[in-house]
């Protein structure tokens, strides 16, 4: 897929944000877990641990209670002498969990004959019997289970250990110091023991099942392992000398908390299992203490395997919303692309493309119908354009066919009289449109008579040129060797007159020279006074004469001038599109400086002089459109017979 | 260019500005056209603003000058640039209007 | 009920043609490792001799098998042998081990005890089946009185407050005591050896009437057990090894964090330390003392006296 491609960018964004949307969830879903499953773990592992020490205690404080009620009865005399032995059997018997019970005196206290006194009832095969524990070989006196709560008078729970007389089973001696009255005075009399088999306790605790290798195990008073899943601790090794042999100093600790009879929760990281929680709590009855240990492994294995099935379907999940969204998006966007062909197509003037099939009515259907709205305008308009192109076509046509007649009508060959000497002339005219209203003529008249016009029609465009047409073959037709200048002008202004109601009217300036004697005669009708200029002289604009264009008036005298021209004499004429010729501040190019211009090329030939003049004006608009026609006109007059010619 | 009309009673004030030339000469015809059917309305023209007329402009001048008069109306034309007077001067239509120095002189003529 | 009744192997007919039967002083553990490494690694046997080792246990003293001729040779400790040899049983040492005392008072250090002086008039935990000439001598040479509290083999009424002292070996009791949950530094400790009372302790002994007829097999003896002990010493834990087999034999529990403490300060023992003395040799000096503190501990009423070379009968003659 291009990289590029607009769905290739939305899969992408929408994909990325799918996943960062996924992965914030599940991140904060197995937080949540986790510590859901860490609270429970813990909450478990104490419950599970209370719980183990209440089954213990449920079996324990029945057993518990027969040394203290025995002393009881003891201390109350209720016990005959003679039945001690009958009463112990019975005991033993009447009680599953009990496996021996003794009472035993100290020095001299059963009797005054007997130094040491201690009967015993104890299980042997299915039957009970019953003897004297005392022998020189097993001085009572001196062993921890009588000692140890005779010293400190109080009960004692011994240290676990292996009965070989029980069958090598583990046992506990519980021992509770009893007392009687002699003299008014309760005098301790010795220890009452019940010998307890631990085998159900092994069995309560091995029952405890945490996970794979979570356990639980039981300490004595000492740190010995009482109950470990691992059968060699048991009785061999402390929690102490465990730590030591592991080189865990934290099992120390916790072993040194264990015997301190606190219930802890401790988060600790072993060799051996990883992190785990061990939470302890000591056993009410004989400070023993009970321990659970829980591996984070475990503890968190459900949620890895949930994790992983979690990945899996969120793999499984992105692959397909990935192939849907390619498919949707494409299904989608595919127009788009059509579109973009359709319109390329349109582009390349193919105004019949199929537009892209568009069903349903959503934005992708607007687009479609906007699309085939520009498909239609688009049509119409090249339509139209086309018509009015070749409208214009036609018109342009026209205009050129019209200008090449406007052209034809004036004069446009130079030098024009190779036959005539006297004179030299040069003209040119620019239109500003195809067609102009400027107009200049030229011709002789009978042998030594030569005419010249020039005029510039009001307007521009195809009215101007229709009126200079008119104008210019009036003055043709009205020019002959009877008629004056002023004559030619009023005969031409009579006829415009008539019937203008557009008002029309051109500026016009005739003269016709005396070849032969330099006399000029002209007539001016409103026209941009020429100049006279002479190498000799400084140039000389012509009076202003004052008198109004022609079409404006019918009835009105126009009057003629008279000058003598010498030889190398120059009339320069022009009309208003060189003085106000603009530039692209809108400043006039003037008469002043025609005049400069006119100066500094009045030694020059007519066609030299005219061309200067159209530079200095260039120069002067410097590239701004020319707004208006530029005729000139320079005729030289050479003098009789063109006698001094320059 | 601008162009504003004020009326008063027969009189019609016309300022003209800026510009009159064949790309606006249309323009300054439409908006004083109706001048034309006037009956016996003294016209004032103030040209104080206007900086440049071409041939075409002139014409409009000139068609209003001949309505103005067939409808027993006058054209005061007054206030003209310098520049502009010299146009008018050359074209000789110095001689077909009434031009004034400014308004007060138009208005005792 | 504590109940440990030893199935011993009895063999009345003492050994002949190399045959011995020897009896360490108490039930099997490290304190003997060097013994069962001789027997393993066949020095005995290299010697010539077949030796069957018969332990005693808390009921029945070594010293006693050797007077009633249960047992050819024993290891005993050196005051218990001087009682002996003073209540007139005719027994030797034919090789020293142990040249030092482990002997020690522990005190824990909450209870404030922690000079000497302050021992005194405090209950003190003490065996009732020997080791206590040595407190009884330093208490007189101190002038301290302590109330003693006989008891048979645990720590557990230290442990539980009811003895303010107890009387322990610094390879076992000691090690015991942390390894139920004491720490080290909550202990206080006085070693008599550091009050001129390091008397040796574990010494190889035989009646004097068989030195005639099996001394040359004694001296075997006491060669592969130096021997064996210097194995045990390069191969400790193999030693261990030995040591909890021994005790697994026996039913005895066990670990080996303690067996190992103890094959430690065991052999620690054996080191002449500052005193010029060879390996296997008792010192004329250490004899005289340990029979000072037997007198201050037991008088010298209805006992025999003996001296030095009486008492000693170094079997193998230059040892090193």
């Amino acid at each position: 897929m291009n990289r590029n491609r607009l769905s290739f960018k939305i899969i992408v964004r929408v994909l990325l944000f799918c996943f960062i949307l996924g992965g914030s969830i599940f991140t904060i879903y197995y937080l949540f877990a986790r510590k859901t499953i860490e609270r429970e773990s813990r909450e478990n592992a104490i419950h599970l641990a209370e719980s183990t020490v209440y089954k213990i205690e449920e079996i324990i404080n029945p057993a518990e209670m027969i040394p203290g009620n025995l002393a009881w009865i003891i201390e109350n005399n209720t016990l005959s002498r003679d039945s001690i032995y009958a009463f112990l059997r019975q005991l033993v018997r009447n009680n599953k969990s009990v496996f021996a019970a003794a009472i035993a005196f100290e020095p001299y206290l059963f009797s005054q004959e007997r130094y040491a006194f201690a009967p015993y009832a104890y299980r042997s095969g299915d039957e009970i019997l019953n003897r004297d524990l005392w022998s020189p070989a097993y001085n009572y006196f001196i062993m921890d289970w009588y000692q140890i709560p005779a010293l400190l008078r109080k009960p004692y729970w011994s240290e676990p250990y292996f009965d070989e007389g029980g069958g090598g089973v583990l046992m506990t001696t519980y021992s509770v110091p009893f007392y009687t009255n002699t003299n008014n005075s309760r005098v301790f009399t010795g220890i009452i023991t019940i010998d307890i088999s631990l085998e159900w306790l092994t069995e309560i605790v091995n029952s405890v099942k945490i996970f794979e290798t979570g356990y639980a195990f039981l300490i004595s008073g000492n740190g010995v392992y009482v109950t470990h899943p691992n059968a060699s601790h048991i009785m061999n090794q402390t929690i102490f000398t465990y730590a030591k042999e592991v080189n865990e100093p934290v099992i120390r600790e916790i072993g040194r908390d264990m015997i301190g009879g606190e219930s802890k929760l401790s988060n600790v990281n072993l060799k051996e299992m990883g992190n785990v929680w061990i939470y302890h709590t000591k056993i009410p009855s004989s400070k023993w203490s009970l321990g659970v240990v829980y591996p984070h492994r475990e503890m968190y294995a459900g949620l890895r395997s949930l994790n992983i099935m979690i990945f899996l379907l969120s793999v499984m999940a992105l692959t397909l919303l990935t192939i849907v969204t390619i498919r949707i998006i494409n299904r989608q966007i595919r127009p788009l692309s059509r579109f973009a062909k359709a319109a390329r197509n349109i582009a390349g003037g193919n105004f019949d493309t199929e537009l892209p099939v568009v069903e349903e009515n959503h934005e992708m259907k607007e687009l479609h119908d906007s699309f085939r709205y520009m498909q239609e305008e688009l049509a119409n308009y090249i339509a139209d354009l086309k018509e009015t192109t070749s409208a214009k076509e036609k018109i342009e046509s026209e205009l050129r066919i019209a200008r090449g007649i406007q052209i034809d009508m004036i004069p446009h060959i130079f030098p024009p009289f190779p036959n005539l000497p006297e004179i030299g002339l040069y003209a040119s005219l620019e239109s500003a449109t195809e067609v102009g209203g400027d107009l200049y003529d030229f011709f002789p008249i009978g042998d030594d008579h030569f005419c010249f016009a020039i005029g510039d029609v009001s307007g521009k465009g195809v009215p101007a040129s229709l009126f200079m047409a008119v104008t210019i073959t009036l003055i043709r037709s009205m020019s002959d060797k009877n008629r004056s200048c002023s004559e030619i002008v009023q005969s031409v202004n009579k006829t415009l007159t008539i019937n203008n109601e557009s008002n029309m009217f051109v500026t016009l300036f005739v003269g016709i020279l005396n070849l032969q004697t330099g006399e000029l005669q002209y007539c001016n009708a409103g026209h941009n006074p020429p100049v006279l200029l002479n190498c000799d002289r400084e140039p000389l604009m012509f009076r202003n004469t004052k008198a109004i264009p022609v079409g404006i008036f019918g009835e009105i005298d126009y009057c003629n001038e008279t000058m003598i021209l010498d030889p190398s004499d120059q009339i320069f004429l022009y009309t208003d599109g060189i003085t106000e010729a603009e530039d692209a501040d809108k400043n006039l190019f003037g008469e002043a400086a025609l005049m400069k211009a006119l100066t500094e090329n009045r030694d020059k030939s007519p066609k030299e002089l005219t061309d200067r003049v159209k530079q200095s004006v260039k120069e002067f608009v410097n590239g701004h459109m020319q707004s208006d026609d530029i005729t000139m006109m320079c005729i030289t007059y050479r003098g009789k017979n063109g006698n001094k010619i320059k | 260019m601008n162009i504003s009309i004020e009326k008063t009673d027969e009189e019609f004030l016309v300022v003209i500005s800026g510009r009159v030339d064949t790309t606006n000469y249309n323009e300054f015809e439409n908006s004083i056209v109706h001048l034309y059917n006037e009956k016996d309305a003294t016209i004032y023209l103030d040209c104080s603003g206007l900086d440049y007329i071409s041939s075409s402009g002139l014409r409009i001048f000139l068609t209003l000058q001949k309505k103005v008069k067939i409808q027993g109306g006058v054209l005061k034309i007054f206030a003209m640039q310098p520049q502009i007077k010299e146009i008018f001067d050359i074209s000789g239509f110095s001689s077909i209007f009434a031009i004034f120095p400014d308004y007060s002189a138009a208005k005792e003529a | 009920m504590g109940m440990m009744l030893l199935l011993l192997g009895w063999n009345n007919s003492l050994a002949q043609n190399g045959k011995l039967i020897f009896t360490p002083h108490w039930i099997p553990q490290a304190q003997f490792a060097g013994y069962y490494v001789a027997v393993d690694q066949g020095f005995y046997k290299d010697n010539g001799l077949d030796v069957d080792i018969v332990h005693s246990t808390a009921n029945i003293a070594s010293l006693d098998l050797l007077k009633n001729g249960d047992a050819d040779i024993v290891s005993s400790f050196m005051l218990d042998a001087i009682e002996q040899r003073a209540n007139g049983v005719p027994l030797v040492n034919i090789g020293q081990l142990s040249q030092h005392s482990s002997l020690m008072i522990v005190t824990k250090r909450k209870s404030g005890i922690d000079t000497y002086q302050k021992l005194h008039t405090k209950k003190l935990g003490i065996w009732s089946n020997g080791f206590e000439d040595v407190p009884l001598a330093f208490m007189q040479e101190h002038g301290i009185k302590m109330d003693l509290i006989r008891i048979l083999q645990t720590v557990n009424l230290f442990l539980m407050d009811g003895v303010d002292a107890l009387l322990v070996m610094y390879y076992n009791e000691y090690d015991q005591i942390n390894n139920c949950g004491i720490d080290e530094d909550e202990l206080n400790t006085f070693f008599f050896s550091d009050f001129n009372l390091d008397i040796p302790e574990d010494g190889i002994y035989c009646m004097e009437e068989s030195l005639k007829s099996k001394g040359s097999a004694y001296a075997g003896f006491l060669k592969a057990t130096l021997k064996g002990w210097e194995y045990a010493s390069e191969h400790r834990e193999y030693a261990l090894d030995l040591v909890i087999g021994e005790m697994n034999k026996a039913h005895l529990p066990n670990n080996r964090v303690h067996q190992r403490w103890m094959l430690e300060k065991v052999l620690a023992m054996m080191e002449p330390g500052k005193k010029k003395v060879m390996k296997g040799q008792l010192l004329k000096l250490d004899f005289e003392r340990a029979m000072e503190v037997f007198k201050m501990a037991k008088g010298t009423q209805g006992y025999q006296t003996f001296g030095y070379e009486q008492f000693y009968h170094p079997s193998a003659k230059g040892l090193k």
